[in-house]
């Protein structure tokens, strides 16, 4: 069992790791990845309780959450990355014997609770902080992955010199996308302490904090399959005392807790009788934690999610109104931003998978409510129109899946000119660095009176909002052309070219409009834009 | 009969014209006798470039044995030469033969895009053209890593910009923008073209774009400039959609100056006819003596494929 463990534990790892490689850095099939995040319940369940919507995407962890009945928490203990993650760093550190006696207690029913109850009562979805996916894929693709980015490329600047000497031309001239996360210092320390706590216990998250681990364990009861003890049983205690779950009572080896037993083998390898095997099970129940539950502690977990729902959706509308954001920007396909919210789980696999990097996880940017859910930042770069990538990654749908020409219609915002701030309007200087890129053609020129250059204007039923413009300004801080959210398009469902059509928009990519330009004459008594008199 | 075999025989057939319609029976000696400031051949974009070059007395007089080029085309959107905002893959394709033809070293096709390197390289059609003549020629740098500091010794505006090592090393660069109009700088050619060899563009912006052009230009003026007419988008430039005219021509200078202003001289823009001094950066360009824009007073030799 335990080698059949490791296996399959370190393929389900690998698979991860290797979907998620394949989208940042490689850019291949994001949806993969959301595929992945999908098999977690906990992630899944309360962002459909949030959102009121139960959708296919809720499929795989369903499965998932069904497989308890037969297999227990073999989830847990055999295809979890982040309980991969856990046993990699239970290996490499060093730990205090005693430490393995800490129980597990009802904490993380509490924590489930709390996050039901806030879903359910108040449309939130809080599931972010605390899901098992939504950290793992946060861990690698914000922390792990910008660092691997940044040594490749110290490593790739220190052997250019000798690349050029020798003529490797691909590694000379190799550009690393580099990849920065507004959050990742955060995260840095997030996971250092959760880490830390590996030193009190085997399994420390997986055992005190994580929500779906608990939902599995209400399922895992009388599992199927599970721990056998046969009647060769010495009752040495030696199984109880190793066990990293604390699922084997010291007081009677031979029964097993299958709420806690994530079936790693370790007491089978142990066993100096060789008493235990895994397999079916014949007839007589497991054990639960006694300790699982009591009525007080779900009262107290339950109103806890309660308060914490109202004040929470409180103080995110009280201190930031919608209309108090406007430089807020979703991604493309986004849906209404309540909608959006309570499916988001934050896991950070569509600005992982963002190629010009402008998705950002915000901080309160979006209200206390919003905390780490994605924006689009044009200062730092634009949000490419034939790019679809974000909405096929999100395992929510909070971001919906679109087709290259429903993206192309997904309008996140309207770009907007400040008069007071612009080179060309204010400084009266040739720049137009705006209308250079913009990849609708929605920024015009024109030259009024007394000024000597063309200066810029949006074509406000053209711009999608992609932030090009923005992101060229000259002017810093901030920009002065600016993107800002009126006029996005969030639909829930529906067809976004329909959508931007009944309203009157024109969203089409400038080699669509390449056919059905005038002939590009300016009126006989002006100038071409950027010529002199 | 391969591409280039094709070329150099097309090439050939261009001299043996030009040495035709200049009345003197021996094509070399022609060349030899008087380069002409510049050459404008119409034709295919491949062989309109090798004729063009050739006109101007060969790519031999521009490129030594064993010096280092970079070429710098326009390769800036994800568009391909149907859009008229990037330059056509065989003029860049073309003149990186000949270098090498001519014994260069090194040849490289440079520029810091404004769209994500791999899909302009890709789009644009540049980098496949360039892989028929040699491969790992063709790079969209934007990396900090592949800029350096460069003073500007006399500049008006810029006292410094950050300017990609590969072209500081370079022996000699060559100019290879398209034709187009340009909003801001009036024209976008062979000048304009240099700050895509630039990291850090939006200072030229703030300090001025035109003042800036200048600036840049003389610290890495072109030894030749080759501009792309083939198609020649007059209106909405840079980036288009605008209307785009094909007169099939290929404009080539040492002067890169010269190169821009019988361009702009010659085709129309946004429907209307301008003089080369009315482009700020030309005009400033020949006040400082960087070139000369008076074409009118200088040889041009036109050929027809």
């Amino acid at each position: 069992m335990r080698a059949f463990r490791r296996v399959a534990q370190t393929a389900f790892f690998i698979l991860f790791a290797a979907l998620l490689a394949a989208g940042t850095v490689l850019h291949l099939a994001p949806e993969s990845q959301g595929a992945f995040l999908r098999l977690d319940p906990s992630l899944t369940a309360i962002a459909a309780l949030g959102s009121r919507a139960l959708t296919v995407l809720g499929l795989p962890a369903a499965l998932v959450l069904l497989s308890a009945l037969v297999l227990g928490r073999a989830f847990c203990g055999h295809v979890c990355p982040m309980g991969a993650t856990e046993d990699f760093l239970d290996r490499a550190a060093s730990r205090s014997r005693k430490g393995r006696s800490l129980r597990p207690g009802s904490v993380r029913y509490g924590i489930l609770i709390f996050l039901v109850v806030a879903a359910v009562f108040g449309g939130l979805n809080l599931s972010y902080g605390i899901s098992p996916l939504s950290l793992a894929t946060r861990l690698y693709a914000m922390v792990l992955f910008p660092a691997l980015a940044f040594l490749f490329r110290l490593a790739l600047d220190l052997f250019r010199p000798l690349a050029q000497d020798l003529g490797f031309q691909s590694i000379a001239f190799a550009q690393v996308r580099e990849p920065f996360f507004t959050t990742q210092f955060f995260l840095w320390a997030l996971f250092a302490a959760l880490f830390a706590a590996a030193r009190l216990t085997p399994r420390f998250f997986c055992r005190f904090f994580c929500p779906a681990g608990a939902m599995l364990s209400l399922l895992s009861r009388k599992p199927i399959l599970g721990r056998r003890v046969s009647q060769d049983c010495t009752r040495c205690g030696k199984c109880a005392r190793s066990c990293p779950m604390s699922a084997i009572p010291v007081a009677e080896p031979g029964e097993t807790v299958f709420s806690e037993c994530i079936l790693c083998g370790t007491c089978e390898s142990l066993c100096p009788a060789g008493a235990v095997s895994f397999g079916v099970r014949a007839g007589r129940g497991g054990r639960v934690c006694s300790t699982d539950f009591s009525r007080r502690g779900v009262l107290a977990a339950g109103l806890m999610g309660a308060v914490s729902a109202a004040g929470l959706a409180g103080a995110s509308t009280l201190l930031a109104a919608p209309a108090a954001r406007p430089f807020l920007l979703r991604p493309p396909g986004a849906m209404p931003e309540d909608e959006f919210l309570a499916r988001c789980a934050r896991c950070g696999q569509c600005a992982a998978v963002c190629p010009t990097n402008t998705l950002q996880p915000v901080w309160t940017a979006a209200g206390w409510g919003g905390v780490f859910s994605p924006a689009v930042t044009p200062d730092l770069a634009f949000c490419d129109p034939k790019c679809t990538r974000c909405g096929a990654s999100c395992p929510t749908g909070a971001i919906r899946p679109l087709s290259p020409q429903e993206r192309i219609w997904a309008r996140i915002g309207t770009a907007g000119v400040d008069r007071k701030r612009c080179v060309a309007w204010a400084g009266r200087q040739a720049c137009m660095a705006c209308d250079e890129v913009c990849p609708y053609d929605a920024v015009r020129f024109s030259r009024p009176e007394g000024y000597r250059f063309a200066v810029p204007q949006v074509a406000e039923k053209s711009c999608s909002g992609c932030g090009a413009c923005q992101h060229a300004c000259p002017v810093r801080g901030p920009a002065a052309i600016r993107v800002s959210s009126k006029d996005a398009l969030r639909l829930s469902e529906g067809s976004f070219v329909e959508a931007g059509r009944r309203r009157g928009y024109d969203l089409r990519l400038v080699a669509e409009k390449q056919e059905d330009t005038p002939a590009g004459a300016v009126p006989p008594e002006e100038l071409a834009p950027g010529f002199d008199p | 009969m391969d591409r280039r075999e094709f070329l150099k025989l097309q090439a050939g057939a261009a001299l043996l014209a030009a040495g035709a319609a200049s009345g003197v029976l021996s094509p070399g000696k022609a060349f030899s006798q008087a380069n002409p400031d510049i050459a404008v051949v119409e034709g295919a974009p491949g062989a309109a470039t090798r004729a063009s070059v050739e006109l101007l007395g060969g790519m031999g007089r521009f490129v030594k044995k064993g010096d280092r080029v970079v070429i710098k085309p326009n390769m800036s959107f994800t568009e391909g030469p149907d859009s008229a905002s990037t330059t056509h893959p065989e003029v860049v394709s073309a003149l990186a033969r000949m270098c090498l033809e001519s014994g260069a070293s090194s040849v490289l096709v440079l520029d810091n895009t404004l769209f994500d390197p791999e899909s302009c390289m890709k789009k644009t059609g540049i980098r496949d053209a360039c892989a028929e003549v040699s491969g790992g020629l063709v790079h969209a740098l934007s990396d900090d890593a592949f800029f350096q500091e460069k003073k500007i010794e006399n500049g008006h505006v810029l006292t410094d910009a950050l300017v990609m090592k590969d072209v500081l090393r370079a022996d000699k660069i060559i100019a290879a923008p398209v034709a187009k109009s340009h909003s801001g700088a009036g024209v976008s050619l062979s000048m304009k073209g240099m700050m895509g060899l630039v990291l850090e563009r939006g200072i030229m912006h703030r300090k001025g774009l035109h003042e800036s052009i200048v600036d840049l230009c003389t610290i890495i003026p072109a030894h030749l400039a080759v501009v792309d007419a083939t198609r020649v988008l007059t209106s909405n430039g840079p980036r288009g959609p605008g209307k785009v005219i094909r007169p099939g021509k290929v404009i080539a200078s040492a002067d890169m100056v010269a190169a821009d202003a019988y361009t702009v001289a010659s085709f129309e823009w946004y429907g209307k006819m301008y003089k080369p001094r009315q482009v700020r950066h030309i005009r400033m360009a020949h006040e400082q003596g960087l070139g000369r824009m008076d074409v009118e007073n200088l040889t041009v030799k036109s050929l027809r494929l």
